[in-house]
C-alpha cells in the first residue's frame, strides 16, 4: 500500500515537472514556435497557466480519488461502471487544461523587452502555438491525472484507471 | 483432539443433533473437535430425521472439500455413524401386537396378556409404528426395552463402540451426548433406556467416557393431527415430561454423567403437525441450538449432575442467552460468512467462471486474482476447474442449508424476529452451473444481527465492498475457494 501512494506522489512530482519546467523548455528552446519572444510568452502565460492547471489537475484526480474511497460497489460489472466518472474527469481536466490557455492568452499582455522589430514599429505578435499547446495539454493529463490515479485509486475501483492493473503487477507481485 | 459422540433420538433429537453438526462446522465446539453423529429413530421417513441426515452429508462433504481452513469454519472433522432404527429386528411387524406375539403370549400365559391388555390400550395395539411411536412413551417404551446389550452387535453400535473404546485407550476422554425429548414417544422411551444401555456397554473404560445428554422439555404446541387414528396429543406432553423425569431420577439418571434440561414456558406452535413420515418436518428452534450447545459444556457445573447453562427471562432470544464460550461468536461469524457468500461471492465466482477474459473481470474485483489464475501460466487454482466447481457447490449447499436452520431460529421467536434479521430473505440452492438471477446482490451487514449496536462509523464498515476490498488485500496461504471461504471468515 505504502509502495502505491509513493508512486503516486512521484507520478504527481513528475507531472509538476513536466508541466512547469519541461514544457516551458521545449516552448523557449527546441520548438519551432512561432512566437516574437518565447521566452516571454512562456513566462507571462504559458508559466501562470501552467500552474493553475496543476493545481486544477491535482483538483481533479483528488476528486477522483475521494469517489473512489467513497464508492461501494456490489459486484465487479457495478465496479465497471466507474470507468464512466473516470473518463468524464480525464476529460474535464484536459479541457480545463485547455481553457485556463485560451483564457490566459486571452487576457494577459505579453510585455517583452524591445527588440530591433518593436523599435522599428513593429508590435507583439501573440500567435500562441496551439498545434503543440493541445498535445501537450494531453501529456499534461496522462502525467498528471492518469498516471497518479493508477497508483491513488482506492478499494474497489484500483484498476479501473487503464492499464491499471499491469503497472501495479510491477509495484506488487500479485 | 477433542472427541464429541452425539446421538439425536427421535424427531426432536434429531433437530438438536443438526443445530450440532451446524454448531460443529462452524467451529463453535473448538478447532480441534471431532464429531461423530448417530441418529436413532423409529420413523426412517420422519422428515426432521431427513433434513438432519441432509445437512450431516452437506456439512460432511464441505467439511471433506473444505477441511484445510485455518479459521473456525470447518476446523474440526465429522463422522456419520448412519442411522438406527429400533424396529429393525421387528422390520415385518409394525404393531406392538405383531412384536409381543401377543396371541402366542395369551395362550402361553394368559396373566401375562392381561398386563398387557392393562398397560396398553387396543389402539396402541394395532397402531402401525412405521411412522414411529406417535408420541406415545408407552408404545416406545415397550419396543426399546425389548433392546438388550446385544442389540451393540448390530447396525451403526459396533462400529461406533469401538471408536469410543479406542478412544479411551489412546488417553481421550470421548463425550457422549444422547439428545431427545421426553414428551413425545421416540426420545422419552429411547433416551433414558440407551443412555443406561451404552453406560453398561462401556463398564470397562466408564471412568475415561463422559456421558451426558440434553433432555428437551415440552417447548412447542400444535393442533391435532388429522392424518391419524392415533397421535401425539399436546395436551399430554407434561404428563409424560413428569413421568419420564421421575424415570430419570430414580432409575437411568446414575448413568449419565450430567442432564441438560432445556425448555421455554411459551410454547412455539408448528402450523401443520403431522405424528410421522415426511410430514414431520417441523421448523427448528433456538431450545434446540441451547441442547446442542450442551453437548461441549463442561459437565459437573451446577446442582447435583445438573448443569445450569443459561436463562432468560425475556419472550426473544438475545446472542447474550446461548451458552458455551465459543457458541455466540462462532455462529455470528459463520451467520456473516454464509450471507456474504449466499449474497455475494456465490454470484460473483460463477460469473468469473462464465468471462472469458479473466483480467477484466478482476478490473472489477480485485479480489479476485487473489485467489484464482487469470491466465494459463498462473500457478493458483482455475476457476473453471472441476475441483473448484466442486467446493463451490459443496460450500454453497452447506451455506444455504446453515441459513435455512438458521432463519428457522430466527422464526422461533414467540414476540418478533430474533438474533439476526434475515426473516424476509430466501435462501434456495442455485439451479445449474449459472449466477443465480433470483438471488438479490446484498450491499451490507450493518442490520444483519441483531442487538448489535454500531455507531455510524462502523456500519459504514459493514460494507460487503469493503469486506472484499480486505479480501483483496489480505495475506493468505490457501487459494480458491477454499482460500475466499477461509479469508472471508478471517476478515468478517
Amino acid at each position: 500500500m505504502n509502495k502505491r501512494y509513493l508512486a503516486g506522489g512521484i507520478a504527481i512530482a513528475l507531472g509538476v515537472i513536466w508541466i512547469t519546467g519541461i514544457t516551458y523548455s521545449l516552448i523557449t528552446s527546441f520548438l519551432p514556435v512561432s512566437l516574437p519572444n518565447p521566452e516571454a510568452w512562456a513566462q507571462q502565460i504559458y508559466f501562470p497557466s501552467s500552474a493553475v492547471s496543476t493545481l486544477l489537475y491535482i483538483f481533479f484526480l483528488l476528486a477522483w480519488v475521494f469517489y473512489s474511497h467513497t464508492k461501494r460497489c456490489k459486484s465487479s460489472a457495478d465496479a465497471k461502471m466507474a470507468l464512466g466518472p473516470w473518463l468524464m474527469l480525464l476529460g474535464m481536466s484536459w479541457l480545463s487544461n485547455i481553457v485556463c490557455l485560451v483564457l490566459f492568452i486571452q487576457l494577459t499582455v505579453v510585455q517583452a523587452p524591445a527588440n530591433q522589430s518593436a523599435m522599428q514599429g513593429g508590435s507583439f505578435v501573440n500567435n500562441p502555438p496551439y498545434e503543440y499547446l493541445i498535445p501537450l495539454a494531453l501529456i499534461n493529463a496522462l502525467l498528471l491525472f492518469w498516471l497518479p490515479s493508477v497508483f491513488l485509486t482506492q478499494r474497489t475501483l484500483r484498476f479501473i484507471p487503464p492499464f491499471s492493473y499491469q503497472i501495479q503487477s510491477i509495484l506488487e507481485k500479485r | 483432539m477433542k472427541k464429541i459422540y452425539i446421538i439425536g433420538i427421535g424427531g426432536s433429537g434429531a433437530k438438536c443433533a443438526r443445530a450440532s453438526i451446524h454448531l460443529h462446522a462452524a467451529g463453535a465446539y473448538g478447532k480441534d473437535v471431532r464429531l461423530g453423529v448417530l441418529l436413532v429413530d423409529a420413523d426412517a421417513s420422519n422428515g426432521n430425521l431427513q433434513a438432519a441426515r441432509e445437512s450431516l452429508q452437506m456439512a460432511i462433504e464441505a467439511n471433506r472439500l473444505l477441511s484445510e481452513t485455518n479459521v473456525e469454519i470447518f476446523s474440526g472433522s465429522i463422522k456419520n455413524y448412519g442411522y438406527w432404527n429400533p424396529l429393525g429386528d421387528y422390520a415385518d411387524s409394525l404393531t406392538l401386537s405383531d412384536i409381543y406375539r401377543e396371541a402366542g403370549l395369551r395362550s402361553v400365559d394368559p396373566g401375562l396378556g392381561e398386563l398387557f391388555d392393562c398397560l396398553i390400550s387396543p389402539d396402541e395395539k394395532t397402531a402401525d409404528l412405521s411412522v414411529g411411536f406417535r408420541g406415545r412413551p408407552s408404545i416406545g417404551s415397550a419396543v426399546v426395552s425389548r433392546i438388550n446389550a446385544t442389540g451393540f452387535s448390530q447396525g451403526p453400535w459396533p462400529e461406533l463402540i469401538n471408536d469410543i473404546q479406542a478412544d479411551c485407550a489412546n488417553g481421550d476422554k470421548p463425550r457422549i451426548h444422547l439428545f431427545g425429548s421426553i414428551f413425545g414417544g421416540t426420545g422419552s422411551s429411547g433416551l433414558p433406556t440407551l443412555g443406561t444401555l451404552i453406560a453398561r456397554q462401556l463398564k470397562a473404560v466408564r471412568n475415561s467416557v463422559e456421558i451426558t445428554a440434553s433432555v428437551l422439555l415440552p417447548y412447542f404446541d400444535f393442533d391435532i393431527p388429522d392424518d391419524e387414528d392415533i397421535y401425539a396429543e399436546a395436551k399430554n406432553f407434561t404428563l409424560n415430561t413428569d413421568a419420564a423425569l421421575q424415570y430419570f431420577s430414580r432409575l437411568a439418571g446414575q448413568s449419565f454423567n450430567c442432564i441438560y434440561l432445556v425448555g421455554d414456558v411459551i410454547k412455539q406452535r408448528y402450523e401443520r403437525p403431522a405424528t410421522g413420515g415426511p410430514r414431520q418436518n417441523n421448523p427448528s428452534s433456538c431450545i434446540e441450538l441451547i441442547a446442542a450447545a450442551a453437548a461441549s459444556s463442561e459437565t459437573g457445573d451446577g446442582y447435583g449432575n445438573g448443569a445450569y447453562l443459561t436463562v432468560s427471562d425475556s419472550a426473544t432470544m438475545t446472542w447474550a442467552d446461548l451458552p458455551g464460550q465459543h457458541t455466540a461468536k462462532a455462529l455470528i461469524k459463520s451467520l456473516r460468512t454464509c450471507y456474504t457468500w449466499h449474497g455475494n461471492l456465490y454470484n460473483e465466482i460463477r460469473k468469473a467462471q462464465h468471462e472469458t477474459d479473466k483480467l477484466d473481470f478482476t478490473v472489477g474485483a480485485p479480489w479476485f486474482d487473489r485467489f484464482f489464475a487469470l491466465n494459463a501460466n498462473s500457478s493458483r487454482p482455475d476457476v473453471e476447474g472441476e475441483d473448484q466447481s466442486r467446493q463451490l457447490a459443496a460450500f454453497d449447499k452447506w451455506a444455504i442449508d446453515f441459513l435455512q436452520w438458521f432463519q428457522e431460529l430466527c422464526w422461533s421467536g414467540s414476540a418478533r424476529e430474533q438474533l439476526a434479521d434475515i426473516r424476509d430473505k430466501t435462501f434456495s440452492l442455485a439451479e445449474g452451473l449459472k449466477p443465480d438471477e433470483s438471488r438479490e446482490y446484498i450491499e451490507t451487514l450493518d442490520e444483519l444481527i441483531i442487538g448489535q449496536s454500531l455507531v455510524k462509523r462502523e456500519q459504514w464498515r459493514e460494507s460487503v465492498d469493503l469486506l472484499k476490498n480486505s479480501l483483496a488485500d489480505s495475506k493468505h496461504r490457501l487459494e480458491g475457494v477454499v482460500g475466499v471461504v477461509n479469508s472471508l471468515q478471517q476478515i468478517i
